[in-house]
């Protein structure tokens, strides 16, 4: 579904991702894990053509999308959950949402429909701003946002940030259930518990370079080998 | 102040402001979405102050010149945006000088092709003439220019509210990197929005004609109002540039009547004291 072949990118002047190369197979949860300010951001702003390599291939479904617009490689079926959330604060949160909707027509809209399902709060909320919504709603938005595009990718950059031990469970929860309806996920991760729980495969990036992968099972077996790149 | 002269200065107030209101949505909206500094703005005004003039002359008709002005302003405005500006994108210092540049040369232009006499725009027949308000005189045409700022003010409210056009345009306005990355081509509306800019400063230079006028320097006085009413207001929010606009436009109108020698006075305390208070401006976006 997606691979990355010897990525480098940079931001401004400074060289950021070294070579980085990792896969996601259709229907599988990868995590990306590290500590902060080695990479992770900077590869999903490079998948998702924020930030475009300076260097190397990006294969979506067999195509190479370095340097394609964001919006171009959001409507091939990629969908961000950004780090921060990004909600737009002054838009409702049924304008944040039919935003994503490719469909021009807002009414008649069974994706919504499907999307308050998953989410009741949000239809609760509909008609307050973006601004006014707590953190574990701001992040069930950002969720459902990137869902209302129907993407075969989701990548999702830190989405437990900042967010009381009660919400992260909730939206572990609800990743567990896109995991299970079959979209493939990218997901970058502090806590290494949940990741190691819900991935199908975890890769470990340090200064740019992705220093260690393998399954769950391979993952706990080999502790001495990633230890020291992750603080616990 | 007797109370005839209040409510007189009221209304003066509020048409002043209905016109600068139409300059400072447009340059509110430019920069809350392209971060773009557009001093050329004031220069739109004024050409579509003198191009309504011509087209008045040639068709004898105010609302044929109103709207020919708008649509020739318009198209001024995207190529502009297509030509130049698309090129300068998050550069602020080469924007300002491009934008700067560009207000001299129209500057230049209008005082080729129109000299420097100061042109006045005659008023649609219907309109002239004037009411008494409590036995004063007050000019029907204000009335118009009410009249017509409210509607505008209307108009670009449910077209930012109620269409998926205008949810996009505010959307960029607080995260546009975000937008593309829902898959929307968020640069297809820069030249939109650069028009619709264009096209209300015309409509302005236009019907603030029969009172103000068309001179050389026009373009720069009127710019400095309007950024006074962008900061006042709040970058990026159309609600900002309304409540900014009237605010300067009492603030103009009442500092001239009570210190007619400190006139342009008044509207930099009035700027100082809300960046004081405020310094996001009264409906600012506070900064995240």
């Amino acid at each position: 579904m997606l691979r990355l072949n010897e990525v480098h990118a940079h931001y401004g002047e400074s060289h950021i991702l070294h070579g980085v190369s990792m896969k996601v197979e259709k229907g599988s949860v990868v995590a990306l894990l590290g500590r902060n300010g080695m990479g992770k951001t900077t590869t999903i702003h490079a998948i998702i053509g924020f930030n475009p390599p300076t260097k190397g291939e990006i294969l979506f479904n067999g195509t190479n999308i370095n340097g394609f617009p964001p919006n171009k490689i959001s409507r091939m079926g990629m969908a961000l959950v950004p780090q921060g959330r990004r909600i737009f604060r002054s838009l409702t949160v049924k304008e944040n949402l039919i935003l994503g909707f490719r469909n021009n027509k807002i009414k008649d809209n069974h994706n919504l429909e499907r999307i308050y399902e998953l989410f009741p709060v949000l239809q609760e909320r509909a008609k307050q701003l973006g601004r006014n919504l707590s953190g574990g709603e701001q992040q069930m938005l950002a969720i459902a946002r990137a869902l209302m595009t129907e993407p075969e990718m989701i990548l999702m950059d830190e989405p437990f940030e900042g967010l009381a031990p009660t919400i992260i469970k909730d939206i572990g929860l609800k990743i567990e259930e896109l995991k299970n309806s079959g979209l493939s996920i990218l997901l970058v991760e502090q806590n290494i518990h949940f990741a190691a729980k819900i991935a199908d495969y975890l890769y470990i990036m340090n200064k740019g370079e992705i220093v260690y992968g393998g399954t769950p099972e391979q993952f706990h077996s080999e502790e001495d080998q990633w230890k020291r790149f992750i603080e616990i | 102040m007797e109370l005839s002269e209040i409510v007189i200065q009221t209304l003066n107030g509020i048409s002043y402001g209905l016109l600068l209101f139409l300059l400072a949505a447009g340059l509110s909206l430019i920069f809350g979405l392209m971060g773009i500094i557009n001093l050329a703005h004031g220069s739109y005004y004024t050409l579509g102050a003198y191009v309504g003039l011509v087209i008045i002359q040639m068709t004898g008709n105010f609302f044929v010149g109103l709207m020919g002005a708008a649509v020739v302003l318009a198209l001024l405005g995207i190529v502009m945006e297509r030509f130049f500006f698309r090129k300068l994108y998050k550069r602020e210092l080469d924007q300002v000088l491009l934008t700067f540049g560009f207000a001299y040369l129209f500057m230049d232009i209008n005082k080729w092709i129109w000299g420097g006499v100061p042109r006045s725009l005659p008023k649609p027949t219907f309109l002239e003439g004037s009411i008494s308000i409590l036995g004063e005189a007050f000019p029907i045409y204000r009335f118009g220019i009410i009249v017509i700022g409210l509607g505008i003010a209307v108009l670009l409210w449910l077209f930012l509210e109620k269409t998926r056009t205008g949810v996009i345009i505010r959307a960029g306005v607080d995260d546009k990197e975000m937008v593309s990355g829902l898959g929307i081509n968020i640069k297809l509306y820069f030249s939109g929005i650069f028009a619709l800019g264009a096209f209300l400063a015309a409509i302005g230079g236009v019907i603030g004609g029969p009172i103000i006028g068309a001179y050389p320097g026009l373009d720069f006085e009127i710019l400095v109002l309007a950024l006074a009413v962008v900061v006042v207001g709040g970058l990026g929010t159309l609600k900002g540039a309304f409540w900014g606009s009237l605010l300067i436009g009492f603030a103009e109108t009442f500092g001239k009547a009570i210190f007619p020698d400190f006139a342009m006075f008044t509207i930099y305390v009035t700027m100082a004291l809300i960046l004081i208070f405020k310094p996001s401006g009264l409906l600012g976006k506070e900064e995240s």
